[in-house]
C-alpha cells in the first residue's frame, strides 16, 4: 500500500503544522497594513473613473483583499527543508528508500497546509461577505465560487510545483543566503499577489499569461470575483494543468541530475 | 557641553569602526551578501509595481501628479536604506540578545547601552540599492516636473530625510523594547515591519483622520513624506515645525523607554 | 580601604511557573503563578586590592548573579556592595572604565573578524591612545603567545586561543578589578593551565584584584589563597581552600595494596574502611596517628604498595553546601 506511506508524511507534516500556526497567523495579520495601504491608493485612484485595468472600483478592492489572502494561502516554504534536505544528508534515505520524494514533499505540504486550508478558505468567505456588504452587491457569483474551488486546487498544486523545482536548486547551489526568499518576493508580484496583472499593461500581462505564475493567485481570484470571461476559463484550466505537468517532468528531470550529483558526491 | 560634544565624537567614531566591522562580517560569507542584495531588489521590485500603477492610471491623485508620487516613492527609499541597512536587524536581533546574554556583556562597556544594542550590526548593501535607486527616482521626479531645486531647497531635504530617519528609528525601538518584558516578540516584529510601508504612497490618500493620526500622534509619516512634501514645496509652515521637533521628542522618550527597559532587565533577570 | 565591600547583598527575582500543555499555555495569558526565587541571600565580604579570589560552588549557588550585580549587571533586590567606592549598579561610566569581566561561556569578540578587529573596537570604547594600546596588545599577545593569531578570524580559532583572545580583549584598558566568570570553561587541560599561568603572572605583576569563579577546584587551589564557597545563595566559607577539610577534622586517607585477599573486616580497627575489594583498600584514619596506623598496618597486612593522601577537597566542600543547606532548612 503505497499510499500508507505518504499518509505517514501527510501526519508528520499535520504535527508539524501545529507549531507554524503562530506563522501563519502572523502572516495574515501583517497582511493587513498592505491591504489597508492599497485600499487606500485605489480610493484616491478611482476618485475621477469608473472603471480602470479592467475592473470596478468594487472589483479592484475584492482583488486587493482575496489576493492578499490567496498568496498566503497557497503560499510554501518547504523549498528551505529541500534545501535543508540535500545538505544535511537528510536525502540519503529516499535515495535508498522507495518512497519518491516528490509525493514525501507534497504529503508533507498538504499536512501542513490543511489547517490553514480551512482558516484561509473560512478568511475568504467571511472577507467576501463583508465586501459584499460594504458594497451592497455581491462581488462573487454562485459560479465565481464553483469554478474557484477547481481553480484553487490547482493553483495549490501549481505553487508547490514551482516552489519544489526552486528547491531543487540547491542541488547546485553550495549555500542559499537570501536567494528564496529573493525568488519569493518576484513569484509573488508576477503571481498578481500585490496588484493585478493588468496594471503592467496588456502587452506585457499577454506575456506573463505564458509564465505559471499568473495561473497561481490571479487567475482564481479572477474566476472567483468574475472579472474573466466564463468561455476563456476552460483554457486556462488546460494551462493550470499543462504546467503542473510540465513542470512536474521538470522537476523529474532535476531530480536525476541532482540526486545523481548528490551520489557521486557521496551524499 | 564639551564632554557631551567628546561623547557624541566617541560614538561617532565607534559607529564608524562598526560599520566597518560589520561590512567585513558580511563580505566573509559571499553568497549571503548577494542574495541579500539580490533580496533587496525584489522588495524593491514589489513597491515599484505601486508606482507602476500610478503612471498606467495616469492621473492625479489627491492633487499629487505621478511625477510628484515619484519623488514621495524615491524619498521613501532613500530612508528604507536607514531602516533596512541600518537599524531593523539590530531591533529584530534584541530579543537574542536580551535572551543568551550578550546583552550583559554590552552593559558593561564604557558606551550608551542603546547605542551599541540598536546599532552594532548594519548591512551597507541595502543601503547602497535604496539610496541608489531613491535618489534616481526622486531625480527623475522632479526633472521631469521642471521644479528648480536650489542648493538651500537640497540641504533642507537631505535635514528633513535625517530628522525622519532619526523618527523612523525611535518610533520602530519603541515597539521592540517589549522584549525586555516577553521573550518573544517575532509576532510584533512581523506586524510591525509591514507598518512601515504606509509611507510608501502619499499621505495625501489617506482621510484627514488618519493623516493626523500619522502625523501627530504616530508620527509615521514624518518618517518619509516630510521630506518629500518640502522639496515639492507643499508642506505647511506646522508640518515644517513639527518635522524639526518630532525627532528630538521622540528620540527623547525612545531613550527614557531604554532605560526604563534596561531597569527591568537588571531587576527581573537572573 | 578595602576594594571591594559588600554586605548584606541579596538578589530575589521572580520566574513563573511553566506547565505542560498548550491548555495550559492558553490560561498563562490571563494568569500565570508567579514564584520567587532567593538566588543570593545577603553575604557579606570585603576585598583588599591586589587579592586574587575564588568564588566556588555547584551551579545555581549564585556565584554568577553575585559577579553581575558586582559589575553593575544586576540589581539587588537588598543590601549594600562598593567596588573601588562605585555603587557597581549605578554603572557609572568612569567606573566602567576600570574593570572588566570576562565570561566563560560569552564572548564580546565579533564572530567572523580577526580578533585584532575586535581589540581595535575596545580601543576606541575605552579611549586608548595608540602608543599605549599597541604596548598592551605587544605585552598580553606575548604573554600568551597568540601573537601569530591576532590576524585570523575569531571562528577559525580554537577553544583556548579564543579565551586568550577574550582576556587580552578584556586587559586592554588595565582594569583595576578583574571579574572572571568560568574562565577555563570547555578547555582541555594545557590550555587551562596557560591561563592559570597567565592570571598568576599577571595578578602579581599588574595587583590587578581579581575574582575567579570556576567550577574546577583545581583552577581555584592554584590560584587564590582565599576562597568563598557560595552554597544556595549564602557564603558558607571564606578563607584558604587547603583548610577547608580541617573543618571537618583532620584527617587522612591511607590507600593500601595487598599481595593476597584479606577479610575487609580485619581492617575495621585501624580506621574507618572508606572501600574494600579484598585486595584493594582505603582507610581514613586521624592525621596524628597516621604514622602509627600506617606501621602497623605494614606489620600486620601483605601489603605490597601504599600510599597516604589528603581528603580531596572537593570532599570539604561537598560537606560545606551540605552544611549551607541543613542552615536554610533549619
Amino acid at each position: 500500500m503505497l499510499i500508507h506511506k505518504y499518509l505517514r508524511a501527510y501526519t508528520i507534516g499535520l504535527v508539524s503544522a501545529l507549531e507554524y500556526r503562530a506563522n501563519f497567523a502572523i502572516g495574515m495579520l501583517s497582511a493587513a497594513f498592505p491591504i489597508l495601504i492599497q485600499v487606500y491608493m485605489w480610493n484616491a485612484i478611482y476618485g475621477s473613473s469608473e472603471t480602470m485595468f479592467n475592473r470596478s472600483y468594487c472589483q479592484m478592492i475584492a482583488y486587493t483583499v482575496l489576493a492578499a489572502i490567496t498568496s498566503r494561502l497557497i503560499r510554501a516554504g518547504f523549498e528551505y527543508e529541500i534545501n535543508d534536505d540535500i545538505k544535511n544528508g537528510g536525502l540519503s534515505k529516499f535515495v535508498i528508500r522507495p518512497v519518491g520524494y516528490l509525493p514525501y514533499r507534497m504529503s508533507c505540504f498538504l499536512g501542513q497546509k490543511t489547517g490553514h486550508l480551512v482558516a484561509g478558505l473560512l478568511l475568504l468567505t467571511a472577507s467576501i461577505g463583508i465586501i459584499s456588504i460594504i458594497f451592497h452587491t455581491a462581488v462573487v457569483s454562485l459560479t465565481g465560487v464553483v469554478l474557484f474551488l477547481p481553480a484553487i486546487a490547482l493553483a495549490f498544486i501549481l505553487n508547490f510545483m514551482i516552489f519544489f523545482c526552486v528547491g531543487m536548486w540547491a542541488f547546485w547551489l553550495s549555500e542559499i543566503g537570501f536567494l528564496f526568499e529573493a525568488v519569493r518576493i518576484v513569484i509573488i508580484v508576477l503571481s498578481g499577489g500585490i496588484f493585478p496583472l493588468d496594471i503592467f499593461g496588456p502587452t506585457i500581462q499577454r506575456i506573463l499569461s505564458f509564465l505559471p505564475f499568473y495561473y497561481t493567485v490571479n487567475f482564481p481570484v479572477d474566476v472567483l470575483c468574475g472579472v474573466i470571461d466564463t468561455s476563456a476559463i476552460p483554457f486556462a484550466f488546460a494551462v493550470q494543468a499543462a504546467w503542473i505537468v510540465l513542470l512536474t517532468g521538470f522537476s523529474a528531470l532535476l531530480w536525476k541530475c541532482g540526486s545523481g550529483k548528490y551520489l557521486a558526491a557521496g551524499g | 557641553m564639551k564632554q557631551i560634544l567628546t561623547a557624541i565624537k566617541k560614538h561617532l567614531i565607534l559607529w564608524g569602526i562598526l560599520m566597518k566591522n560589520s561590512l567585513m562580517s558580511q563580505l566573509e560569507y559571499r553568497v549571503n551578501f548577494y542574495t541579500g542584495m539580490a533580496m533587496e531588489l525584489g522588495y524593491l521590485l514589489a513597491k515599484t509595481v505601486y508606482i507602476i500603477v500610478i503612471y498606467k492610471a495616469g492621473i492625479p491623485i489627491n492633487g499629487l501628479s505621478p511625477d510628484e508620487v515619484l519623488v514621495f516613492f524615491g524619498t521613501y527609499m532613500i530612508v528604507t536604506a536607514s531602516y533596512a541597512g541600518i537599524y531593523a536587524s539590530n531591533f529584530w536581533g534584541m530579543s537574542d540578545q536580551v535572551r543568551n546574554g550578550d546583552l550583559d556583556l554590552l552593559l558593561v562597556k564604557p558606551v550608551s547601552t542603546q547605542f551599541i544594542l540598536t546599532l552594532k550590526r548594519s548591512d551597507l548593501s541595502c543601503v547602497i540599492i535604496d539610496v541608489g535607486t531613491g535618489i534616481a527616482a526622486v531625480a527623475i521626479g522632479l526633472s521631469r516636473l521642471k521644479l528648480s531645486v536650489g542648493i538651500l531647497s537640497i540641504l533642507g531635504y537631505i535635514g528633513y530625510v535625517l530628522a525622519g530617519s532619526v523618527v523612523g528609528y525611535a518610533l520602530f525601538l519603541l515597539p521592540q523594547l517589549l522584549t525586555f518584558w516577553f521573550v518573544k516578540t517575532e509576532a510584533v516584529s512581523a506586524l510591525v515591519d509591514s507598518f512601515w510601508d504606509f509611507n510608501n504612497m502619499p499621505m495625501g490618500i489617506y482621510n484627514r483622520a488618519i493623516q493626523s493620526v500619522g502625523v501627530f500622534l504616530i508620527p509615521i509619516f514624518v518618517v518619509t513624506n516630510f521630506p518629500a512634501l518640502f522639496i515639492l514645496r507643499r508642506m505647511e509652515p506646522l508640518y515644517a515645525v513639527w518635522g524639526i521637533l518630532c525627532p528630538v521628542l521622540l528620540l527623547t522618550l525612545a531613550s527614557l523607554a531604554f532605560r526604563f527597559s534596561l531597569k527591568r532587565y537588571a531587576s527581573a533577570s537572573s | 580601604m578595602a576594594i571591594i565591600e559588600v554586605s548584606g547583598l541579596t538578589k530575589t527575582f521572580e520566574y513563573y511557573k511553566k506547565q505542560e500543555g498548550l491548555s495550559a499555555s492558553l490560561r498563562g495569558l490571563i494568569h500565570r503563578e508567579k514564584l520567587l526565587k532567593e538566588a543570593v541571600k545577603g553575604i557579606d565580604f570585603t576585598i583588599e586590592r591586589g587579592e586574587m579570589v575564588g568564588f566556588l560552588g555547584p551551579n545555581g549557588a549564585g556565584k554568577t548573579t553575585t559577579l553581575k550585580m558586582l559589575s553593575g549587571i544586576l540589581f539587588p533586590t537588598g543590601g549594600k556592595a562598593s567596588v573601588m567606592g562605585y555603587v557597581p549598579w549605578e554603572r557609572k561610566k568612569a567606573f566602567k572604565m576600570r574593570f572588566a569581566i570576562v565570561m566563560g561561556q560569552k564572548s564580546q569578540l565579533w564572530w567572523d573578524l580577526p580578533a585584532s578587529e575586535s581589540l581595535a573596537l575596545n580601543r576606541h570604547i575605552y579611549e586608548l591612545d595608540e602608543a599605549a594600546y599597541r604596548r598592551s596588545v605587544d605585552e598580553l599577545t606575548e604573554l600568551l603567545d597568540v601573537k601569530d593569531l591576532l590576524g585570523v578570524q575569531v571562528r577559525r580559532l580554537s577553544l583556548g586561543e579564543r579565551m586568550k583572545m577574550e582576556l587580552i580583549a578584556s586587559l586592554l584598558h588595565k582594569p583595576e578589578v578583574m571579574f572572571l566568570d568560568e574562565p577555563t570553561i570547555g578547555l582541555d587541560l594545557i590550555s587551562q593551565q596557560r591561563i592559570r599561568d597567565f592570571l598568576r603572572y599577571y595578578n602579581t605583576q599588574t595587583q590587578t584584584t581579581v575574582i575567579l569563579t570556576s567550577h574546577y577546584t583545581s583552577d581555584i587551589q592554584d590560584l587564590c589563597k582565599r576562597t568563598i564557597v557560595i552554597g544556595d545563595g549564602q557564603l558558607v566559607y571564606d578563607g584558604p581552600l587547603m583548610q577547608i577539610n580541617s573543618l571537618f577534622g583532620d584527617r587522612k586517607l591511607l590507600k593500601i595494596s595487598l599481595s593476597e585477599p584479606i577479610d575487609c573486616e580485619q581492617l575495621n580497627r585501624f580506621g574507618t574502611v572508606r572501600s574494600c575489594d579484598s585486595l584493594q583498600a582505603v582507610l581514613e584514619v586521624d592525621r596524628g596517628s597516621v604514622r602509627e596506623t600506617a606501621s602497623e598496618v605494614l606489620e600486620k597486612l601483605p601489603v605490597v604498595d601504599f600510599n597516604i593522601e589528603d581528603i580531596p577537597i572537593e570532599e570539604g566542600i561537598t560537606h560545606l553546601y551540605q552544611r549551607g543547606l541543613d542552615h536554610a532548612h533549619t
